[in-house]
């Protein structure tokens, strides 16, 4: 079994020039900023989209994590150590947002006043028949992420859908990598279970 | 390796985080064991099933544009504060202050105006002496003109002593040391 080297999103990491680019940033290049953010906006809009099931709210952290990250960014001893950084202010965001309360319920394809699809989302597909299909299925992915327990949920997004490794979740969320191991592992078995009936089909 | 090991495993195994020796035991297992190879491929299916329907969000250009205006906003140098906002900002000594800068306003206002005053009552002064000067030149021009064309001691006599009888011409003593009796 090959190790996934590649990360969701079509973008590739060059280590070298993203620790170029947090240099200049923690100097106030606000242009090394913005390539920084183009390189991870999509992660970490996605994560805490998965985290919190709304759209609009996953904008408004996503924005307010990355207006943190640029104040907090001269703290960042270990410049190689940014993705897990990162990714763990946007938890923090999420949690101080809604420790208190479950994720929003709401269905993401709402419509807005013009009766389309509030939501922007990434559909390539022309035929309806298949983008009707496929839009099914997306719901029920989403829905099987909701229903996962906060502690599997978070593992389970950042392993299986942001390819973090093991060692950058641990980071992420401050626990002991054979932790994290157990409970991704048990996070794919309970999503195994929820879409047993579509993987046969 | 027994299965439940190998079960333990099959999660890491799928996404590259064993170590090469473990990675291999597995490997083997799997060659070997039909129902850890069904449970690891239904393990694959189900990774591969949330990867092709998980919904993306795009990002939005907004969620930029705001950051940027934002982090905008927090480099701005502060604007350096003026007296007003100096003495609004220091309430400790604000009041004093103010007091203290009003007495100096009123005070060099008035001495201002004093000196301005000093000086018009100084130039009205001196104008007056000039003119006056003016005159008495003028007397004394006519007087010396009036004597050396007609020769009368009497107009060297001042007006003021003319009426009195032990004034002479010639009483007027000439204290010029260098001219002698003939000259």
């Amino acid at each position: 079994m090959a190790k996934r080297n590649s990360k969701p999103g079509g973008v590739t990491v060059d280590p070298a020039a993203l620790v170029r680019w947090i240099k200049k940033a923690k100097r106030g290049d606000l242009g090394a900023y913005q390539k920084i953010y183009d390189l991870f906006a999509r992660k970490v809009l996605n994560f805490i989209y998965r985290m919190v099931n709304s759209a609009d709210e996953a904008e408004d952290l996503t924005q307010e994590t990355f207006i943190a990250v640029y104040q907090k960014l001269e703290s960042l001893k270990d410049n190689s150590k940014f993705e897990p950084w990162l990714f763990r202010i946007a938890r923090n965001f999420v949690y101080q947002k809604y420790r208190t309360r479950a994720p929003a319920t709401v269905s993401v394809d709402a419509l807005d006043d013009d009766g389309q699809p509030a939501t922007q989302l990434i559909d390539a597909r022309k035929n309806p028949d298949e983008a009707f299909q496929a839009q099914e299925l997306e719901n029920v992915v989403q829905d099987v992420i909701n229903s996962l327990p906060e502690k599997y949920r978070e593992v389970f997004v950042l392993s299986a859908i942001r390819r973090l490794s093991y060692l950058e979740i641990a980071e992420i969320v401050g626990r002991s990598l054979p932790s994290v191991k157990t409970d991704i592992h048990r996070a794919r078995l309970e999503v195994r279970k929820l879409v047993k009936d579509y993987l046969k089909v | 390796m027994d299965c439940e090991r190998c079960a333990n495993d099959l999660t890491a195994y799928l996404d590259g985080e064993l170590s090469g020796t473990r990675s291999l035991e597995v490997k083997s297992h799997l060659e070997i064991c039909q129902p850890c190879r069904e449970e690891y491929r239904s393990l694959e299916l189900t990774a591969r099933f949330v990867e092709t329907h998980v919904r993306e969000l795009q990002v939005q250009p907004k969620i930029w544009n705001h950051v940027q205006a934002h982090i905008s906003v927090m480099e701005a140098p502060a604007p350096s504060p003026g007296l007003f906002q100096l003495l609004t900002m220091n309430p400790w000594w604000s009041a004093p202050a103010t007091v203290v800068a009003a007495a100096a306003l009123v005070l060099g206002l008035w001495s201002y105006m004093h000196n301005q005053a000093v000086k018009r009552d100084l130039t009205q002064y001196m104008t007056q002496y000039i003119q006056a000067r003016e005159v008495q030149e003028q007397a004394h021009q006519t007087q010396v003109f009036n004597l050396e064309n007609t020769g009368a001691e009497a107009d060297l006599i001042h007006p003021e002593y003319a009426d009195n009888p032990f004034v002479t011409a010639n009483s007027i003593p000439d204290m010029n040391p260098f001219r002698s009796e003939d000259q």
